[in-house]
């Protein structure tokens, strides 16, 4: 193995951790709501678990692809969408994305 | 169960109640709320700037919650190993340790084995340690590039990184407890939760590959404790396999003698069989099984696209390869979209599971647009395609990379 790489058990490095220190971290702020006509359906259904910017960065998609994206939210993750909600709640996405 | 927005937040909120870093009367912004006293003033991007975020400095924030942040590329250009406060997050569910008491923190052992036991930190630190330097690679790297384009996290190349580890083996840590006969697999799981009522993160190991001697539990990376965001205190290094694998926050390693059935290793992280995991796009019914090795991938890092370079006859080009799984033996790289190769010489080895520095000088035969490629070659003779592959999870590309640049 070259140097610096050694898998396997080695005499303490010098550099090796001798503790770990108790750690905390705060994470910026996650204001941002959707606005506009389907704002209270896509706020209700989509932020319980994430931020807008997850459809936000999504390229274009079909409406079949929107339509399997929020069926895959709501059976695989348990997403807060009503059965009445899928189409819906599709339509809407279509509609954001095609606004911008 | 139904959850609601409300709900979402009152699960983070109690989790840093307990960590005493929100006083009890203080709103958490959210669904409902506009206000967050845990704002730091960071700055998000628009577009596709960067943000400082948390303990990451100039990272491109695909996502706030839960956190999604992609290394620059320009950070792979200043050295073969990623710097903490650079390196690349992904979480899937929000609800994530942001605080973690070193004294307090135990990493149990259990299930199919002779004698379950738990370890504190400090028991974990008195072990026999191990290094080992890794690429910790996003199973959707660069996704945002598959054509036709595909849901999820819009990666491009930046959701990869390369470090020294620093730990203790797995195999140690199961042979304290006792294997027992008859056992398959080794599941592995974390602190993280999901918001909603479904299986947490969790990924499986067969035994052989967990007691193979280089998976191992890391504490350190590149020398100093791990971010919070990347795992602290402890995570899972799996050398040479795709970075889902990589728990973090691990706190609970269970021994088991039947397939694990959770979600995130039956249905979660699927590639087809075919060879290279690619099939056409658009087709249905065939076979999949779970994502594990990596695959050789290069990068030229000196020059990015739409660069307008100096024309010069010569023009040095550098950058960093990987072997996947295995050593990187041979780069190559054009200048004319592939109608020359011309070989590079490769830099300072740390090992088969890291990144490897190359350079490389080439001639430019023309002024006007240029497409630079680079090509690798591992040490089990696999060369990268030219064409890439598709599959709908956005999964394993490897392909080779061009940059298009001109030159004037």
């Amino acid at each position: 193995m070259a140097s610096g790489a050694a898998s396997g058990e080695q005499a303490r490095d010098p550099q090796s951790l001798g503790r770990l220190e108790s750690a905390a971290v705060e994470l910026p702020d996650d204001a941002e709501l959707f606005v506009g006509p389907d704002a209270d359906m896509l706020n209700a259904d989509c932020l319980a678990c994430h931020s807008p910017s997850m459809i936000r960065t999504q390229p274009p998609l079909t409406r079949d692809q929107w339509n399997a994206v929020v069926i895959k939210m709501q059976t695989a993750y348990r997403a807060p969408v009503a059965p009445a909600e899928i189409e819906p709640l599709t339509d809407a996405l279509v509609r954001l994305k095609a606004a911008g | 169960m139904r959850i609601d927005g409300i709900a979402a937040h009152r699960i983070a909120r109690r989790r840093l109640l307990s960590a005493g870093l929100v006083a009890a009367g203080t709103m958490l912004s959210g669904a409902t709320s506009n206000s967050g006293p845990r704002a730091t003033g960071a700055k998000l991007p628009a577009g596709n700037g960067t943000a400082n975020f948390a303990d990451k400095r100039a990272m491109i924030v695909q996502r706030v919650r839960p956190p999604l942040l992609e290394t620059p590329m320009e950070v792979f250009d200043e050295g073969v190993f990623t710097p903490n406060d650079r390196f690349f997050v992904r979480w899937h569910w929000a609800d994530i340790p942001l605080a973690v008491d070193v004294d307090s923190f135990r990493l149990e052992i259990g299930g199919h084995v002779e004698q379950p036991l738990t370890l504190s930190i400090e028991q974990i630190l008195s072990l026999p340690r191990m290094q080992l330097a890794a690429i910790n690679q996003c199973s959707g790297n660069s996704r945002a590039l598959f054509e036709p384009r595909v849901p999820g996290a819009q990666w491009s190349h930046g959701a990869m990184g390369n470090a020294l580890w620093e730990g203790v083996s797995l195999r140690a840590v199961l042979d304290l407890a006792g294997v027992r006969a008859g056992a398959r697999e080794v599941r592995l799981s974390g602190m993280d939760r999901p918001l909603t009522q479904v299986d947490p993160f969790r990924k499986s190991l067969a035994i052989d590959h967990a007691r193979d001697g280089e998976v191992m539990l890391a504490f350190a990376m590149n020398r100093e404790q791990l971010p919070l965001l990347n795992g602290f205190p402890l995570r899972l290094i799996v050398p040479g396999w795709f970075s889902t694998y990589w728990v973090k926050a691990l706190n609970r390693i269970e021994v088991a003698a039947t397939p694990d059935e959770n979600y995130w290793m039956a249905k979660a992280y699927k590639v087809p069989t075919t060879e290279d995991a690619g099939v056409v796009p658009g087709s249905t019914g065939y076979e999949t099984r779970p994502i594990s090795t990596m695959v050789p991938r290069s990068f030229i890092t000196n020059v990015r696209d739409g660069d307008a370079l100096q024309y010069a006859p010569r023009v040095p080009l550098r950058g960093i390869a990987m072997g996947g799984d295995q050593g990187v033996a041979q780069v190559e790289v054009s200048a004319d979209n592939g109608a020359h190769w011309h070989e590079a010489q490769l830099e300072e080895d740390f090992g088969r599971y890291s990144f490897r520095r190359f350079h490389a000088e080439v001639p430019i035969t023309a002024r006007g647009p240029a497409k630079l490629l680079a090509r690798c070659t591992n040490t089990a003779g696999a060369t990268q395609d030219m064409d890439p592959i598709w599959n709908p999870g956005g999964y394993m590309r490897g392909n080779v990379e061009a940059v298009h640049a001109s030159f004037a």
